[in-house]
């Protein structure tokens, strides 16, 4: 009975706020925008706060199951663990602020992120250079290309600019080409924001499993 | 008021072609990228393998919740594939709303085949809650060896360059989608299928996920060629001096 | 309306009813006569196996029409067998090679169910009554060999016995024991189970003796049973065994009978009242030898001689028998020993005509018969007791083992043929098949850690040189001279919002790009507040301002203030643009930023909303978050600037809105190039200066690389092409 009800119930609150949220947004009534800014968005934020609670409890549970059942790779599981009890002691013990939490920041977290970013350039690189053996095509060929041309018109380069290079073709390149096709694909991704919108509106995709 | 009268517009197309649509077969233009994942599927399925599903880090009330929920269109079908398997479909999120949503979605799986007792929790995983704790995390299932098939539909950054990476690197299948621009460039160059555009956005018109699905493609195919047609009559315009 | 008696208990039943209403006895047997009242039609192999004759067999009750199987001659045939008559026409099958698979099976390949049907029919005598086939000649040796190996061993101590006496007595014996069979002789004899000599060995045949249980071989040679029984016989009277072979197998079968057997001896007294001369039974004996003689195998015909006794001399026959026997048989001479034994033996009751009429073969039919009497005897119902009443319940109801068919299939060459393509296909499913997987090619990792020194080389190379040698760009962009304008525009104490919304990861490139920009913020005097909606974003502010910004003295919640993070994304800034007080009432550090002990804190006196601001700086990576700030919060800003300083890769979406008009974004810092510009402009000294180098170095090394690279891989790619087509060809 509880499932047969909770189809039918989540998909009517969830057509009937996204009703309110477009209608708002057209026609901006006091009734309308009041329920908006009182209680709507307020459990939007609520409901995303909590959700990143709970994606912190999810991970905790998915890598303390890891090592409680020996898994493969436990070992970073229980590293995880870990230094996720040991921020979080000094991030809600102590405070921001507080020394010890900005050295965690400062000496673990950011030298982490920035050495991937690092590897991230070498693999790109790499990735490229394998991208024309992998799949050696004609726009393969024009995005490797294209690549070239904008990371050596781009960069500062020992012997100064390059005359041709760095002040016709690199901004035609980075303003006409890429603008004029980001703008074509952004369209498209538009059109698709606005499909998938009504098809949710309409109850037709349920992405919330009722 | 035009932007309400576009959304009426489409929304009108949009029923239109779904009624329309149950009599008239689609006909759709071939894309390698969906036909490899459903034979890639289909193997690891026979294969006693695993499909690993990668959500993204989109929210779900942002701009990129459309990627997300694409995605989860996507993981809905290939979950009622493979929730009957002996490894059913691993779904990764970097964000904790979709993560919820991504456990809703697979217990539905599990659930239309009668087999809700066989769903697990940490099958729908958030491995990380920023971009790049996310992207390692997820390097792990990619990189397993029971995967076989690596799908990455929903929002990214340039961290998804790590995933891509490590799926290149593994022996697995890859198939990826994104709203991202960012995303897109980085994927094509790392993943084996990418999806460009608005083909990530046709993901369930291709892998049948129903009758609206097929209709919002044909009303975006509309609204494509129409906007087409403004860009061009706005610049002749333009040209003219009537602008 | 007729009705019909009761065979079991006598009573009268209606005509239509298949079983007695009184005592449930079936009326109606169930043997199927021809509708036309003709003898039911029985195979011709059946009928007549080798010149054999026949009794056809005669139903003497009516069956009922729905048991009749329709013979090929009516009307009605079936439309599935009609069916298979025309698909055997068609597939090449025609009856002339059935016809032709019938002649080789009549010649002696019979199938094992007629050898059955034709043992059965023979022991009932319905419907051959006459002669003994070789199987059954062998049958009949075996067991009668084994009823003597089973009498000697029931014989124990006293083998004085004489002689004289008991020759007299043995035909009658014999004939008794032939006929008493006990069940799991039969059963034996119908399994024509045959061991071989080398596989009955002494064990078996000692075994055997002792009655352990085991199954004996009837096949067995005589010099073998004649072995075994010695053994036992030896050991007990070694003395009295000092006659001959022969005389001690007669005395064999001369001894006491055990019980059962004796009261079968009497029981066929009564019935029996002919003896059956001894000629006879030594004419079967020996025909029985020569069967059980290795290596003599003896064409059917002369089996046949040879069971014919000596008795049948056309002589002693009327003119009229002797002719007629004379046509179908031909007679062995007996021999004269053999000829004197009979004379003595013999008890000459019966007139020689008569003897002559019953042929040996007979007795196995007289045997039969016997033992059908002994079946006959009903068990159930007012009768119980009599014998010789014929059964209410005929054999054709009786529950029965199915026979067992050859599995020997008669088909057509065509059939044969598909059935071969079908076993092909078969075969070929059953084939594993490679299975066509994505091609996916594996890096090498030893170039993938190639690249990394080289590119790490190159970084560090102008570091550790100390060497700034490349020159900052002289010309700004656009971007960055309308966002340094705007900051020079700045009053003192003015009110700015500076987002923090990158990852810490790209902290590296954004750090430099923004140090500048918000160096000469702080310059102007301008009280800052920070906000971020990535949760990393609050640790990073305050960690950029610790790194770039010390020089400047503020003071956190006098100068600057951290507002910390918004939740929910767009929607948490689109609530925050409206709503900033309700949004963010307090600072990270958890003091009241819009109004408690202290007062409203500086920065954000006298700001109610967001466009109360005089200025919105953006620091961010991603187009998504500058996208939201554009969307949710730059309606509301008014006539507050709005600058972003983003990432290389998120220049190509949000220039569009800096160079719209009228523009959404009033200033634009795009990654280390716009930081090194800003300083540049700004004659200061930061980070974008110390990397400068590293990055023009490194940049220009991974372009030579993507190209040196991509050609080798493209000539790679062609040569591995051209191979495959060369290959395919």
């Amino acid at each position: 009975m509880r499932r047969v009800l909770k189809a039918p119930i989540s998909t009517a609150i969830a057509i009937a706020v996204g009703l309110v949220v477009l209608v708002g947004y057209f026609f901006p009534f006091p009734l309308l925008d009041g329920l908006l800014q009182v209680a709507l968005l307020p459990w939007a934020l609520i409901l995303a706060a909590v959700a990143l609670w709970i994606g912190v409890l999810n991970l905790l549970y998915v890598h303390w199951r890891k090592v409680r059942e020996r898994q493969k790779g436990s070992i970073y599981s229980g590293v995880l663990v870990l230094a996720l009890l040991l921020t979080t002691m000094i991030g809600v013990g102590l405070g921001l602020n507080n020394t010890w939490a900005g050295r965690l920041f400062t000496y673990v977290q950011i030298p982490i992120e920035m050495s991937l970013m690092a590897v991230l350039a070498v693999s790109l690189v790499y990735a490229c250079v394998r991208l024309l053996y992998r799949r050696f095509n004609l726009f393969t060929v024009v995005f490797a290309l294209t690549v070239f041309l904008v990371l050596l018109s781009s960069v500062p380069l020992p012997f100064g600019e390059l005359p041709f290079l760095s002040d016709t073709l690199r901004p035609w390149i980075a303003e006409v080409l890429t603008v004029g096709g980001a703008r074509g694909v952004l369209l498209g991704v538009a059109l698709g924001t606005v499909a998938t919108g009504l098809r949710i509106l309409t109850g037709s995709d349920r992405p919330y499993g009722g | 008021m035009w932007g309400l009268g576009f959304v009426f517009v489409f929304l009108v197309l949009l029923l239109l072609f779904a009624i329309l649509g149950k009599k008239k077969k689609a006909i759709f233009r071939e894309i390698p990228a969906f036909k490899q994942l459903i034979n890639a599927i289909g193997l690891a399925v026979e294969e006693g393998k695993q499909v690993h599903f990668s959500l993204g880090r989109g929210s779900v009330n942002g701009p990129e919740s459309t990627s997300s929920f694409i995605g989860l269109s996507v993981l809905e079908r290939i979950g009622n594939v493979t929730c009957t398997s002996d490894f059913p479909v691993v779904a990764t999120t970097g964000e904790g709303a979709l993560g919820i949503l991504t456990q809703d979605v697979l217990r539905a799986s599990f659930r239309g085949s009668k087999g809700e007792y066989r769903y697990d929790t940490t099958l729908a995983q958030i491995s990380g809650l920023t971009p790049f704790s996310y992207a390692v995390g997820t390097m792990r299932p990619v990189m397993d060896e029971r995967v076989s098939v690596n799908v990455l539909m929903g929002h990214y950054g340039s961290e998804v360059a790590f995933i891509g990476d490590a799926i290149g690197r593994g022996h697995s299948f890859g198939l990826a989608g994104s709203d991202s621009l960012v995303a897109q460039a980085l994927m094509y160059a790392t993943v084996q299928e990418t999806l460009i555009g608005e083909e990530y956005f046709a993901s369930g018109a291709y892998l049948g996920a129903g009758n609206m699905h097929l209709a919002s493609l044909r009303t975006q195919d509309v609204f494509r060629w129409m906007l087409v047609l403004i860009i061009l009559i706005g610049s002749a315009l333009k040209l003219m001096g009537v602008l | 309306m007729s009705e019909v008696r009761c065979p079991m208990c006598g009573k009268t039943n209606p005509e239509e009813l298949e079983n007695c209403q009184f005592c449930q006895a079936r009326l109606k047997p169930l043997i199927a006569p021809s509708p036309d009242d003709k003898p039911r039609r029985i195979p011709e192999d059946v009928e007549k196996p080798e010149g054999r004759e026949s009794v056809e067999f005669e139903p003497d009750t009516e069956i009922p029409e729905s048991v009749i199987p329709p013979s090929e001659e009516d009307e009605g045939v079936p439309e599935w067998l009609a069916s298979i008559r025309t698909r055997a026409a068609e597939e090449g099958f025609t009856f002339e090679e059935e016809e032709r698979a019938e002649a080789q099976f009549e010649e002696g390949e019979e199938p094992e169910w007629l050898t059955r049907l034709r043992t059965k029919q023979g022991a009932e005598g319905e419907v051959l009554v006459e002669g003994i086939q070789p199987e059954e000649e062998e049958q009949e040796a075996g067991y009668l060999e084994r009823i003597r190996v089973l009498r000697g061993t029931e014989i124990s101590e006293s083998i004085e016995v004489q002689l004289e006496e008991e020759k007299e007595v043995e035909p009658e014996e014999e004939s008794s024991v032939e006929s008493e069979i006990p069940e799991w002789i039969a059963e034996d004899v119908d399994q024509e189970a045959v061991v071989s000599e080398e596989a009955v060995g002494e064990d078996y045949g000692v075994k055997w003796l002792r009655g352990t249980g085991e199954r004996a071989d009837y096949q067995i040679s005589e010099e073998v049973v004649e072995e075994e029984l010695s053994a036992p016989l030896e050991g007990t009277t070694t003395e009295e065994i000092a006659v001959s072979l022969e005389a001690e197998e007669e005395i064999v079968e001369q001894r006491e009978l055990p019980e059962w057997l004796a009261d079968f001896e009497e029981e066929v007294i009564l019935y029996e009242e002919e003896e059956i001369p001894e000629g006879e039974v030594d004419s079967v004996r020996e025909a029985q030898e020569a069967l059980e003689t290795p290596g003599t195998v003896r064409e059917p015909e002369e089996a046949k001689q040879a069971q014919i006794p000596s008795k049948f001399s056309f002589e002693e026959l009327p003119d009229w028998l002797g002719e007629s026997l004379e046509e179908d048989v031909q007679i062995k001479e007996p021999a004269e020993e053999q000829l004197a034994e009979e004379e003595e033996l013999l008890p000459a009751d019966l007139p020689t005509w008569l003897k002559a009429m019953r042929p040996v073969d007979s007795i196995s039919a007289t045997i039969s018969d016997i033992a059908r009497v002994d079946e006959d005897v009903l068990t159930v119902g007012p009768l119980a007791g009599l014998r010789g009443v014929i059964p209410a319940e005929i054999e054709v109801s009786k529950p029965q083992a199915p026979p067992a068919y050859p599995l020997k299939l008669r088909v057509s060459e065509k059939q044969q043929e598909q059935a071969v393509l079908f076993e092909q296909m078969i075969v070929a499913e059953e084939e594993p098949k490679p299975i066509l997987k994505p091609k996916v090619g594996r890096p090498s990792p030893i170039w993938r850690w190639l690249l990394t020194l080289l590119l790490i080389a190159a970084v560090l190379w102008p570091i550790i040189s100390d060497r700034q040698n490349i020159s900052l760009p002289t010309l700004p962009p656009a971007g960055v001279l309308a966002a340094s304008e705007l900051i020079s525009s700045l009053e003192m104490n003015a009110k700015v919002l500076i987002g923090f919304d990158y990852q810490p990861g790209l902290s590296g490139e954004l750090d430099a790009a923004a140090q500048s920009a918000v160096e000469h913020v702080l310059m102007r005097g301008a009280l800052v507040t920070l906000v971020s909606t990535q949760p990393t974003g609050p640790a990073l502010a305050v960690r950029f301002f610790q790194d770039t910004q010390a020089e400047y003295n503020y003071t956190w919640g006098q100068r600057v203030v951290n507002l910390g993070y918004i939740p929910g994304g767009p929607v948490g800034l689109y609530n925050f643009a409206r709503l900033p007080q309700r949004a963010k009432p307090y600072t990270v550090e958890g003091y009241s930023a819009w109004g408690g002990e202290a007062g409203v804190l500086a920065p954000l006196q006298g700001i109610q909303q967001l466009s109360d601001f005089d200025m919105v700086m953006v620091i961010t990576e991603e187009v998504d978050v500058a996208r939201s700030w554009i969307e949710q919060v730059q309606p509301v800003l008014a006539s507050t600037p709005l600058i972003m300083v983003v990432s290389a890769q998120a220049e190509p979406l949000i220039r569009p809105y800096f160079e719209a008009t009228p523009n959404q974004v009033q200033g634009l810092v795009v990654g280390l190039a716009g930081g090194a510009a800003f300083q540049q402009l700004e004659e200061s000294t930061g980070l974008a200066r110390t990397y400068w180098d590293s990055l023009s170095t490194a940049s220009l090394l991974a372009a030579a690389l993507i190209l040196l690279g991509g050609l080798v891989s493209s000539s790679l790619a062609i040569f591995e092409r051209q191979n495959q087509e060369r290959r395919a060809v």
